[in-house]
């Protein structure tokens, strides 16, 4: 569904550069359009995931605990 | 992703969490720390201040923990924390050198991959050049929320997001295509910093922190 709303017409509300400007110029086949475009969502999710995957550094753990020694103290 | 958005106004009042909801926060929250290390890395670039950054929300999820209100979207709660501290931070630091001298996207994982045609290195160092409410808009969407969503967390109109999403996209595609001048190389500094810093006030002032 998301996909939908993202290559349907929506995408062009609001953004009047995307109607008025440069005509030709950036109007590519649709299908290369599509294919690009899926390609950079698709990048931007793999770098994301990429950090998510990365072992969690030991600071982020010791925080954690850090905070979960001041609650027991604090209870 | 299913369960429903906290509501950004509270009409109860926080409670104290009983012990068995304090328990489940706490595990969330560690089963967070990877997505919320992504989403400070996408928004900062370099490693370390995203990593500064994702510790602070870590925190102040913490403090703030009453204002949970178990049950709702964990995730989506977090990632509003984050945003605020992310534009909190900027302005009390009333410079984006720090961030806007980052070097394109910092990511020593990530290795030189080919998305059909399209360098994953290119995608990002065109991505660095963003506004940053074109980059949250973008990394909201590509996967982890709806649009609803992602407005909700951003504090805006769905329209507001959609509309982002679409000129980050365009412009994505223009400067990867090579259309639309030449990407900067990773040591370049953006060429108006000044400009970013009013994009990222015009942000503050959309959703003041909370």
């Amino acid at each position: 569904m998301a996909d939908k709303i993202r290559e349907g017409g929506v995408m062009t509300a609001g953004d009047p550069t995307v109607t008025s400007g440069r005509p030709g110029s950036r109007t590519p086949r649709p299908q290369t359009h599509r294919a690009q475009q899926k390609a950079i969502t698709q990048g931007l999710r793999k770098f994301f995931d990429s950090v998510a995957s990365e072992p969690v550094p030991d600071e982020f753990m010791a925080l954690l605990q850090k905070i979960d020694g001041k609650k027991e103290s604090d209870a | 992703m299913n369960r429903p958005l906290p509501a950004h106004e509270h009409h109860e009042a926080p409670r104290p969490m009983t012990r068995e909801e304090e328990k489940e926060f706490r595990q969330g929250l560690v089963e967070m720390v990877p997505v919320l290390r992504a989403f400070a890395r996408s928004l900062c670039g370099k490693r370390d201040l995203a990593d500064d950054l994702a510790q602070e929300t870590l925190a102040k999820a913490l403090q703030a923990r009453d204002k949970f209100r178990p049950g709702t979207n964990l995730k989506a709660w977090l990632f509003v924390i984050l945003r605020n501290e992310f534009y909190s931070n900027h302005r009390r630091a009333k410079t984006v050198a720090n961030y806007a001298a980052a070097e394109g996207m910092h990511s020593e994982s990530m290795e030189p991959e080919q998305h059909a045609s399209l360098d994953l290195s290119d995608l990002m160092r065109a991505f660095n050049q963003l506004p940053f409410e074109q980059k949250e808009a973008l990394i909201l969407t590509a996967g982890e929320f709806s649009y609803d969503e992602a407005a909700a967390i951003c504090g805006c109109a769905v329209g507001t997001i959609k509309s982002r999403v679409s000129r980050a996209r365009k412009r994505l595609e223009s400067l990867v295509e090579g259309k639309d001048g030449v990407l900067p190389s990773r040591s370049e500094q953006p060429e108006n910093p000044t400009d970013a810093f009013f994009q990222f006030g015009r942000s503050v002032t959309e959703k003041a922190p909370g």
